[in-house]
């Protein structure tokens, strides 16, 4: 028993070090290349560290394509949010006719491929002079939605109206509800959809470059463009590492939020932050 | 009970009205039915750029001529079905190790956790720093230039496999913890007490009770993998080209008139992302059958 | 009888900023007995049922089945089945399926399995639901199913943990005349944790109290209320009269006075007696061991629980109907000599709160 049981053992520690290689290495070349000056082949470890490719990443406007990806990220989070939550509740709690087809429907564009929709609309867009950057706002509000509103309705599902209800017996109006009670239980819930609503936003390359041709740069256009050069690996580095901070620094400022305990069962706790962290790697 | 002052107005149920869900399905309808809509016209030729409309199958004939559709379907659905079935054997195991809470099992959780928010070309490029012939690994393994198998740009595309089945791991992981996390250790005891070896009860009891987040999970990144555009075309080889490729090929030609095989190529795309979904809608119907 | 479970010197601590859950317990049954681990929440009646199965592991101690050590056997392989709070049927499975699990996870072939647990799921009298799914039935159906699931697995001995607890009062009975049906055709062996005196006192042979991991007596439910081990069993189980004294030649002398009690060792010891077995009787009686004024009177149900102060101490009786009194009455109270028990408790330093 004792040799099978320290094998077993073993093979599982093996296991969980495969697996946690497995995500983290991928990873690593682009933090090893950030200040990387040279870097020649084949050596294992850069040959010379600098700030070469922090300076060639400024210089070919890394700063305004974050800057521009910050606003569309934000619009995204603004705008997707509150009307998926609006949707999460109304279906939930109100009376919605096909109730069932307006969800499905709701989240349809993650099963769409979403180059096919961008290219239909691109008719539209061009012939009623849609400015671009409304354009790929627009598209990518509709990609978010199935994200916030899945996250809302898992919450709302664990959301007891009692509060609302004894709320209103103690004298609250309507808007002092809304915002005293009921914005602040669900607060955990509406800062994971408005992160996930940012990463796509943030994250997003086709869209971008089929409506803007080309014309509006974000952050992922840059990066998709330098990659297409050759010998600047230390600048992709800078960019792809500049194109992870800034969700990472994000979802590190909403932690505190996102784990507020709520006063429900403790299943209803674990629950929405549990949605919203399935959905969140996509 | 009518209010008085405003006969018209409909007592509010409980939950508020159900219009609040107008901002979100408006917008979804309009750019859904509106884009494909506008697709699935451009490719019968109903929307032409210059002279009158033509309708018919032309356009789906001729990007079918050269033969590219044919490929580029093998080469999508290939590399949708294989990053698909990796991601959900190593997500499930990790979801597993995870949800175990044996020695590590925090440090999977965390190593999962962290490509969450790294965007799909982030992970192409840094795959790519990884897997090139000039890349990290060939480095490691010390090979001489030209020795290095081609995973990026070569005839396996395995490097695009790899960073699909690498993000879509991570999201199968979370799902399966999330999945797993009231009921598994309660169930599993429950096994165990009725003479369940381990193995028998992951086979018997675990993955039965995760077949429908697997079901969804699996079908949400098959079908993100078919329509996605920049890994394939980051770490990708230039013949033969995927679906989303081949459609931005024709979509940007210099040449207009090519633009109805685009959007024909956009059509199938999505019609088989469609079929897929529902088979997956039936795969998980019936899984949960008997619940 | 031979022991055919015997735990020994069991311990175990949860966390080592914790007192421990389970601390030197030793217990045992025989064959085909019924036990019933009795407690207040927290008393680590449910830890021992983990430990028993081996789904946890005890720091000291050992647990035996008909002589085999089961110390560092997987919960598996020890022939024992745990049928837990909640029913945790399979979802994924139907209800025949369900109870057929565990001779198919010992190799039977499917077929056998089903016409096997076909019998137990006859044995708890719900013969058609073999082919429903668990979700359709009801609260008390699914107990049943998943005591014939645990029956399934013909366990060496069977361990129920408050398996009844969540279901109504009288599904609650039905269960436990179910349990008595299945004893007459299986005689199981079966330790049962339950924190309702009552549900202990009916379906088990001898009852374990444990408090705070400690056990305090493990005796037939009679002896318990009767001749409680201690205060903390007589307190448990509701009992409220207490007078601390001393044993003297087989006289307890307290503020009450001189009550025989033959057999009691010499010493300090505080005399109980249940509410239950205190007769009320007129002030006049020669027979009354003491006489007092009522102070109250509670009702529940037909029953009466009269608090009488004699001299400054409060006696409780409960009576029926025909011994009422009312507040301010003068009554003498009797306390049977056969009831009377006495507690040795140390003189002092520790003392014992007087029922003043």
């Amino acid at each position: 028993m004792r040799p099978l049981r320290w094998l077993r053992s073993t093979f599982g520690v093996v296991g969980r070090l495969g697996l946690v290689l497995w995500f983290v290495v991928p990873l690593v070349p682009m933090l090893l290349w950030v200040f990387a000056n040279r870097w020649p082949y084949p050596s294992v470890l850069p040959t010379e560290l600098g700030t070469d490719g922090l300076h060639q990443a400024v210089t070919e406007g890394v700063a305004s394509a974050m800057g521009r990806s910050l606003l569309l990220a934000a619009v995204v989070a603004l705008v997707a949010t509150p009307i998926g939550a609006a949707a999460a509740r109304a279906l939930t709690f109100g009376r919605v006719p096909a109730g069932r087809l307006v969800e499905v429907i709701l989240l349809a564009p993650i099963a769409i491929p979403s180059f096919a929709v961008v290219m239909g609309l691109n008719i539209v867009l061009l012939r009623w002079r849609v400015p671009g950057l409304v354009g790929v706002m627009t598209i990518l509000v509709v990609a978010a939605i199935p994200y916030t509103t899945y996250v809302m309705r898992v919450a709302y599902l664990g959301h007891d109206l009692g509060y609302e209800e004894e709320a209103r017996t103690l004298g609250a109006s309507p808007e002092a509800v809304r915002w005293r009670v009921h914005v602040p239980l669900v607060l955990p819930a509406l800062t994971v959809s408005a992160f996930l609503a940012f990463l796509v936003g943030w994250s997003d390359y086709i869209v971008t470059l089929l409506v803007g041709g080309g014309q509006i740069v974000t952050l992922p256009m840059l990066l998709g463009a330098t990659t297409t050069g050759t010998g600047n690996e230390s600048v992709v580095a800078v960019m792809a590492v500049l194109c992870v901070l800034c969700p990472l620094l994000l979802f590190g400022a909403i932690t505190p939020i996102r784990r507020r305990s709520q006063p429900t069962h403790s299943a209803e706790i674990d629950r929405p932050v549990a949605a919203a962290e399935l959905v969140g790697s996509r | 009970m009518t209010d008085l002052a405003h006969p018209f107005r409909q007592p509010r149920p409980p939950g508020g009205h159900g219009w609040w869900v107008l901002p979100a399905l408006v917008p979804t309808v309009a750019v859904l039915v509106g884009g494909l809509g506008l697709v699935l016209s451009q490719s019968l030729g109903l929307l032409p750029f210059a002279g009158r409309p033509n309708p018919g199958l032309d356009a789906y004939r001729q990007v079918n001529a050269a033969g590219e559709l044919g490929s580029a379907l093998v080469v999508s659905l290939g590399i949708a079905v294989i990053s698909t079935a990796l991601a959900l054997v190593i997500g499930t195991a990790a979801g597993l190790a995870i949800q175990r809470r044996r020695r590590g099992s925090r440090a999977v959780g965390a190593a999962a956790a962290v490509t969450v928010p790294v965007p799909h070309l982030v992970g192409a490029a840094t795959m790519g720093l990884l897997l090139a012939d000039s890349g990290l690994l060939a480095r490691l393994t010390g090979s001489t230039p030209g020795t290095f198998p081609a995973f990026v740009g070569g005839p396996s595309w395995a490097a695009v496999i790899a960073e699909y089945a690498w993000k879509e791991s991570a999201f199968v992981a979370i799902v399966v913890v999330a999945s797993l996390r009231s009921r598994a250790a309660q169930y599993d005891e429950a096994g165990a007490v009725l003479g369940a070896s381990p193995w028998q009860r992951l086979r018997s009891l675990t993955l039965p009770l995760l077949a429908p987040a697997l079901i969804v999970t699996g079908t949400i990144s098959f079908v993100y993998t078919l329509g996605s555009y920049e890994v394939a075309w980051l770490l990708g080889r230039a013949y033969p080209q995927p679906l989303s490729v081949l459609a931005y090929q024709l979509f940007t030609s210099t040449d207009l008139a090519v633009r109805p095989q685009a959007s024909a190529v956009a059509a199938i795309t999505t019609a088989i992302a469609a079929v897929v979904v529902v088979i997956g809608s039936m795969l998980l119907r019936r899984s949960r059958a008997l619940r | 009888m031979m022991p055919y479970l015997e735990l020994v010197g069991l311990r175990r601590q949860h966390s080592s900023n914790q007192p421990p859950a389970v601390n030197n317990l030793t217990l045992s049954a025989s064959r085909g007995e019924v036990v019933a681990l009795l407690g207040p929440s927290g008393s680590g009646k449910t830890t021992v049922l983990r430990l028993v199965a081996g789904l946890d592991e005890p720091e000291a101690g050992s647990v035996s089945v008909g002589g085999r050590d089961l110390r560092g056997v997987a919960p598996e392989r020890r022939g024992i089945a745990l049928m837990f709070q909640r029913p945790l049927l399979f979802p994924h499975l139907t209800v025949l399926d369900n109870i057929a699990f565990a001779p198919r996870m010992a190799g039977v072939s499917r077929r056998d399995a089903r016409v096997k647990a076909a019998r137990f799921l006859e044995l708890v009298q719900l013969d058609d639901y073999g082919d429903r799914s668990v979700r359709s039935l009801s609260g008390g159906q699914e107990q049943r199913v998943a005591l014939a699931r645990a029956l399934a697995a013909e366990p060496d001995v069977l361990l129920l943990d408050e398996p009844f607890s969540a279901l109504d009062p009288s599904l609650r009975a039905d269960m436990h005349q179910l349990l008595a049906e299945v004893r007459a055709v299986i005689e199981p062996t079966i330790l049962m944790v339950t924190h309702d005196q009552t549900e202990a006192t009916s379906v088990a042979d001898s009852i374990a109290l444990l408090v705070d991991g400690h056990l305090e007596q493990h005796d037939t439910p009679d002896r318990l209320y009767t001749q409680p081990a201690s205060l903390v069993v007589s307190r448990f189980l509701g009992g409220v009269n207490e007078f601390p004294g001393v044993v003297s030649a087989g006289v307890h002398i307290s503020d009450i006075g001189h009550l025989l009690v033959p057999d009691a060792a010499d010493g300090g010891a505080v005399l109980v007696i249940r509410q239950e077995a205190v007769f009320l009787a007129s002030p006049t009686d020669t027979r009354a061991d003491a006489v007092g004024e009522v102070l109250s009177v509670e009702s529940a149900g037909p029953r009466r629980t009269v608090t009488v102060r004699c001299d400054g101490i409060r006696v409780v009786a409960e009576v029926g109907p025909a011994q009422s009194a009312r507040v301010g009455d003068s009554v003498g109270v009797l306390l049977p000599v056969s009831q009377r028990h006495v507690v040795p408790v140390p003189m002092s330093p520790a003392p014992v709160p007087a029922t003043r």
